[in-house]
């Protein structure tokens, strides 16, 4: 094959990746929904101490609290109809929890566990048993 | 002199004939007599035009329009009638003041000069009704096609998502305060870099933002004062568009009574010539029979 040839067809190549990388961008709302999995993991690892498990914590809320700013910020968020956005505006306290847990003076353990519907209440009420 | 009579006698026929022509044509479209020398105008209703800002919308067609064989025709048309019209006043003075066979070949003159304004008026009637009901037509498909797929620089989300987005962004802004207060209220607590650029890049975003919606082509178009969205606004530029065909055809009308006038006009010229032809003739009297009666009742 000529030189010439496989020139152009690298340019082409590069050029899709070039094209395909400018309209891949990060989904502020799924960037979020990671984080805000990485801190409940973390919150909820049972084989971290306290002080490891709180600073893990800790630093993982923090990054949250900016990740959900920017989802909140995000412009394409106002045209955005997908499932996943559509969840994330339906409950606030779940979706932007790092916020929602400090506006309220709550943990963000608990609040998580009561957005879900887990309570000491119901787990204390429920049986143990075979499926 | 009967040399020059005669030929305008003729002359005067002909224009009977063809200001009666354009006597009948005026009552139908003029189209049909031009219409394989009109220019044309083509735009696409294309995507682009379609995302243009709404503002921005009716300029882009106008602009379109003017790059057009159409407009050149039409700018054409109107410096021609502009030339006709000025010269009709003088033409008719001197018809007025003319006398004699003179005043004949003035007031021919001063017809066929008629004759051709009306023509031109016509001209230039089908060319903007080409051009109004081109724009009609591009009007009308951009409108189906919003309907159909959905303004794609309005809001897309329905209704109740666009609420509880609403509601989210309005708790978020009346809580990051004292989110931010009891986030660094203690010593060691570091505002993030993206919380540090924010805030220092926040202040410039509003400053272009305020200058964007202040800026005269992003102005959002007004009905009665009130604002209005792209299909509102295309739906009121169709109707503007089909209001122009309306007076289009109103003038149409006018032109048809001018050039049934012109051949009137040519009529009573083409009476009055014969008739003071059949004077100066001299052909005899046709006398009533009563005034013979002498001849009869005398004795020979």
């Amino acid at each position: 094959m000529p030189k010439t040839l496989w020139v152009a067809g690298l340019r082409l190549v590069l050029g899709l990746i070039l094209v395909a990388g400018g309209e891949t961008r990060a989904d502020p709302l799924e960037n979020m929904e990671r984080e805000r999995a990485r801190l409940i993991g973390a919150l909820l690892d049972p084989g971290s101490d306290p002080a490891g498990r709180s600073e893990t914590a800790e630093i993982a809320r923090r990054r949250l609290i900016d990740l959900e700013r920017i989802a909140l910020r995000d412009p394409r968020t106002a045209a955005d109809t997908r499932p996943i956005a559509r969840r994330a505006f339906a409950d606030y306290d779940l979706t932007f929890l790092a916020h929602a847990s400090i506006e309220l003076d709550r943990a963000v353990l608990d609040l998580w566990l009561e957005r879900i519907g887990i309570s000491t209440a119901r787990v204390m009420a429920a049986r143990m048993g075979r499926r | 002199m009967m040399a020059v009579r005669d030929n305008c006698g003729r002359a005067i026929s002909a224009l009977l004939r063809l200001a009666m022509l354009v006597g009948v044509l005026g009552g139908m479209p003029m189209g049909a007599a031009w219409a394989e020398e009109l220019p044309s105008w083509t735009p696409v209703a294309s995507e682009q035009l379609v995302r243009l800002p709404i503002g921005y919308l009716e300029k882009a067609v106008d602009r379109d329009f003017r790059d057009s064989s159409l407009a050149d025709a039409l700018q054409d048309k109107a410096a021609a009638i502009e030339g006709t019209a000025a010269s009709l006043g003088a033409m008719q003075a001197a018809a007025a003041t003319a006398r004699g066979a003179l005043r004949d070949e003035k007031r021919h003159a001063f017809l066929r000069a008629k004759q051709d304004y009306v023509s031109l008026l016509g001209a230039r009637h089908d060319l903007e009704r080409q051009q109004v009901e081109t724009r009609l037509a591009l009007y009308r498909r951009l409108l189906a096609r919003i309907e159909r797929t959905g303004d794609p620089g309005g809001p897309q989300a329905p209704a109740a998502l666009a609420g509880q987005r609403a509601a989210a962004m309005e708790r978020f802004a009346a809580s990051q305060a004292s989110v931010d207060m009891k986030l660094f209220a203690s010593a060691t607590a570091q505002e993030s870099r993206y919380g540090r650029e924010y805030r220092r890049q926040a202040a410039a975003i509003a400053d272009l933002a305020r200058a964007i919606d202040a800026h005269p082509m992003n102005a959002a178009p007004q009905i009665d004062g009130r604002a209005i969205g792209k299909p509102d606004y295309l739906a009121h530029l169709v109707a503007e568009a089909e209001t122009d065909l309306a007076l289009l055809d109103q003038k149409d009308l006018m032109l048809s009574y001018m050039a049934k006038l012109v051949a009137l006009d040519a009529m009573a010229l083409a009476d009055e010539v014969d008739a003071r032809s059949r004077d100066t003739a001299g052909r005899p009297e046709l006398r009533d029979v009563s005034a013979a009666v002498d001849f009869f009742i005398a004795p020979n």
